[in-house]
């Protein structure tokens, strides 16, 4: 042991505690999910969670193969996960393009599009419910474009509360997508775009051929981490439609969160984590294969 | 050169193999310390200590009087002893005013916590099953929660407490039959002290109802008279002849949306004469009366506010207070408030017990009781006899009079005391307050069994289904029959029936009789 701390330089050595604090809080966590999620743990059973019932990969089997619900709620998050990337980049990289260049009151107006990424989410979905209620502004103000009283039911359709989850996602989002692309733009390396220029390059050749390769491992990486947090979206669901009507705007989140909380099948649901946490990482890894690539 | 050795801590010099070494061993203790494994295991001893204290005298002619007489002799046993009240978020004002009285007739203090609301709350009263922190002495979950602080050892047997020192839960005072039993009991055994009686009533504008035009034109109409309606049918008929969108006016602002949604449900349900499960502990929703049932509220929804799907309750009271409606469901609070001096909807508002379905030839009724709060004690807590008189006292016939005046805070009578009493008659009106006695008489609970949250929220999803045109009614309620079906032979069919079995006994009745009648 002794000669082990010798061999341990200095600097690392001081910072070994924290790194066992941090492992700790990881691991140990871990270990415990993964043996909750082997059994059928619920405090309902009045037993602490290192005396439930060993059950082996049954929650898994059920969860995979007879949950209908969880199923059809991984589908939607996909659903909701893909769309809302593809929007917020295609407008993420718009702003970046109109805010690349510097003119007067960038400052304030790059302020001003960075302010919904600010607001607490329960907040904007909150406000996002008072849009989008029947007898709301939105309804209203449709009703003035075609001259008639108009009722969407925004938030209790199947098809338009999905809509409505997405909108206030873009709406929220877009900027953080904007802020990562605006990097990436302005880090294209200049003498590349006017050697493009002088050989007679047109401007959308530029950025099809030249700047979109260039920034394809920082559009990967604002994918992925979109990608993460929209496959763990819950507040705006909970907000605006709380799942329904029915299970028809219900995410993996919601979904996991109704199973454990009010359902407390705790094994149920720590196997319901661990198939997402599975998803997600083979996902990731695909998306991410050719930017690992690069940097290697 | 050797190093000294030298045995006195604060003398050694310190190098940096020895920093490492302390550091790390105390990061390692630190972690130990804190994490939950450990904090079980002492509060696994703590559960050995919190044993019974030695008996005290019980003296007093009223259920707060014996509880503050006996937590003053109690609480010389534990000189020092302060108790702690989890509450959820918004109900402060049903407690804190009588925290300093309490404290200067006993000598223990009493603190109180907000702790979130709904799921919130709920999920914080679960976690202490977990951690078993005795964060809280006392705190009053839903009595939907019985059943799982119960099953998950958090909540303590009150019934020899309530025999000792008598809470007065039945006679003149006591809590209105039957949330006595489902307010306050399981499997025969009382866990919780309930403190709020949340009867739904119905609640009509009074100025459209006794209307001579509007009667004249009803009659017509319709061709009987306009009054409180007595059945479902009665009440189809109102809200569809009120029911006026081009001024703005539509004939109900229910609860419709999700979570609410299958309280509307079961009480349409039930009052057709049925019981939630039959003997097998099969339920019962998925025949010709259920269907009809849900296809009831379908007609229904047809005639109310836009909003009723996504709307929470506070949007429809608002609304209901605002003239957007003629008729909504509401707990009791909402009279109280209305009838305030200055409120929109001040004398506009008459109210009757919620409509029943001719069943042989009498009308059953049967009123939602959805949440309502009963103090139940903690299994962990330092001072537990001290937490059940505590409660006791603020669920006293003499101070839950005062206490569902309060503003702050949303308890509703709940004994039969407070029918008399003339300031809760005054908030609430006399005319409410003679609605809300009958409608918590006719009253029947919420699925208070091991796996209800998980039971009624499956059935208020399908009933939403069903309600939103998604699938049909009979669909819906197949699919919600399937579902409970999964959660009771999850539990186990026989121990589920046994708590059935004790459940379906406080039901009101009037659903009894009915169901007996039906044969």
């Amino acid at each position: 042991m002794k000669n082990l701390l010798k061999k341990i330089p200095f600097p690392i050595a001081l910072i070994i505690p924290i790194e066992l604090v941090m492992m700790f809080l990881l691991i140990f966590p871990l270990i415990v999910e993964i043996w909750v999620s082997l059994t059928n743990w619920t405090p309902l059973l009045g037993t602490n969670w290192w005396h439930a019932k060993f059950v082996w990969l049954k929650n898994y089997y059920q969860i995979i193969f007879t949950d209908r619900r969880f199923v059809m709620a991984v589908l939607r998050t996909i659903l909701i996960a893909t769309s809302c990337v593809v929007v917020e980049l295609g407008l993420g990289l718009l702003y970046g393009l109109l805010f690349v260049r510097d003119f007067k009151g960038k400052r304030i107006f790059v302020s001003l599009l960075l302010l919904p990424m600010m607001i607490i989410p329960l907040v904007a979905g909150y406000n996002f419910f008072m849009l989008f209620i029947e007898n709301g502004p939105i309804n209203q103000v449709i009703g003035w474009i075609v001259g008639r009283q108009v009722t969407l039911h925004w938030l209790s359709d199947p098809t338009l509360g999905l809509i409505t989850i997405m909108v206030a996602d873009i709406w929220e989002w877009t900027p953080l997508m904007f802020l990562i692309l605006m990097a990436g733009l302005t880090s294209v390396p200049q003498n590349q775009v006017r050697a493009a220029v002088s050989l007679g390059a047109r401007n959308f050749q530029i950025f099809r051929f030249l700047t979109i390769p260039l920034m394809k491992p920082i559009i990967l990486i604002a994918v992925v981490i979109r990608g993460m947090e929209l496959f763990k979206i819950f507040d705006l669901v909970f907000i605006l439609t709380r799942g329904g009507p029915g299970t028809t705007t219900e995410t993996i989140s919601f979904y996991l969160y109704s199973a454990g909380f009010s359902y407390m099948r705790m094994g149920y649901i720590a196997a319901g984590a661990f198939i997402v946490l599975a998803i997600f990482l083979t996902a990731s890894y695909y998306i991410l294969k050719p930017v690992v690539k690069e940097i290697a | 050169m050797e190093e000294e050795k030298n045995n006195d801590l604060f003398e050694q010099k310190i190098n940096r193999r020895e920093l490492l070494k302390r550091g790390s061993m105390a990061a390692g203790a630190a972690i130990l310390l804190s994490s939950g494994v450990t904090g079980s295991l002492f509060a696994a001893k703590k559960e050995k200590k919190a044993g019974k204290a030695e008996g005290v005298k019980v003296v007093g002619a009223t259920a707060m009087l014996r509880a503050v007489n006996s937590a003053k002799e109690l609480a010389k046993q534990y000189p020092g002893a302060k108790l702690k009240v989890m509450v959820p978020t918004g109900s402060l004002g049903n407690m804190a005013p009588f925290g300093a009285q309490w404290e200067q007739l006993t000598g223990v203090p009493v603190s109180f916590f907000e702790a979130g609301y709904g799921d919130d709350y709920s999920n914080k009263v679960v976690q202490e099953a977990v951690a078993k922190t005795g964060q809280f002495d006392v705190t009053p979950p839903p009595p939907h929660m019985i059943p799982t602080v119960v099953e998950s050892k958090l909540a303590l047997d009150l019934t020899d407490w309530v025999a000792k020192y008598d809470p007065e839960l039945t006679g003149p005072n006591g809590v209105v039959a039957p949330l006595d039993k489902f307010g306050c009991s399981y499997n025969g055994r009382v866990y919780g002290l309930d403190t709020d009686g949340d009867a739904w009533s119905l609640f009509l504008r009074k100025d459209y109802l006794e209307n001579p035009k509007e009667q004249k034109n009803f009659k017509a109409k319709v061709g009987y008279d306009l009054k409180k309606p007595e059945t479902w049918k009665q009440l189809y008929d109102q809200v569809k002849f009120f029911h006026r969108p081009d001024d703005g006016f539509y004939g109900g602002i229910m609860l419709y949306g999700s979570f609410y949604s299958k309280f509307a449900y079961l009480q349409t349900f039930c009052s057709k004469g049925n019981y939630y499960f039959n003997d097998k502990m099969e339920p019962t929703f998925n025949s010709k009366d259920g269907v009809e049932a849900l296809q009831y509220l379908q007609d229904l929804s047809e005639f109310q506010h836009p909003g009723v799907f996504s709307m929470q309750w506070g949007e429809t009271y608002k609304g209901m207070s605002d003239g957007l409606a003629y008729s909504t469901f509401a707990w009791p609070a909402f009279a109280r408030y209305n009838n305030k001096p200055g409120n929109a909807a001040q004398n506009k508002l008459s109210y009757c017990v919620t409509p029943g379905w001719d069943v042989k030839g009498k009308i059953c009724h049967a009123t939602m009781l959805p949440y309502s709060w009963a103090f139940i004690v903690s299994r962990y807590s330092k001072y537990p006899e001290l937490g059940y008189l505590w409660a006791q006292y603020n669920q006293s016939p003499e101070i839950s009079a005062k206490a569902v005046l309060q503003d702050g805070g949303y308890f509703d009578p709940f004994r039969y005391s407070h029918f008399k009493d003339k300031d809760v008659l005054a908030a609430y009106t006399p005319e409410f307050m003679e609605v809300l006695l009958a409608s918590l008489q006719v009253s029947i609970p919420e699925v208070i069994l091991v796996g209800g949250l998980e039971y009624m929220d499956l059935l208020d999803k399908e009933v939403q289904a069903g309600l939103r045109g998604i699938k049909t009614a009979e669909k819906a309620l197949s699919d919600a029959a399937d579902r409970w079906e999964e959660v009771t032979e999850r539990y186990g069919r026989e121990e589920q029936l046994g708590q059935w079995k004790s459940l379906k006994s406080y039901f009101p009745k009037s659903v009894s009789d009915a169901v007996a009648r039906k044969g």
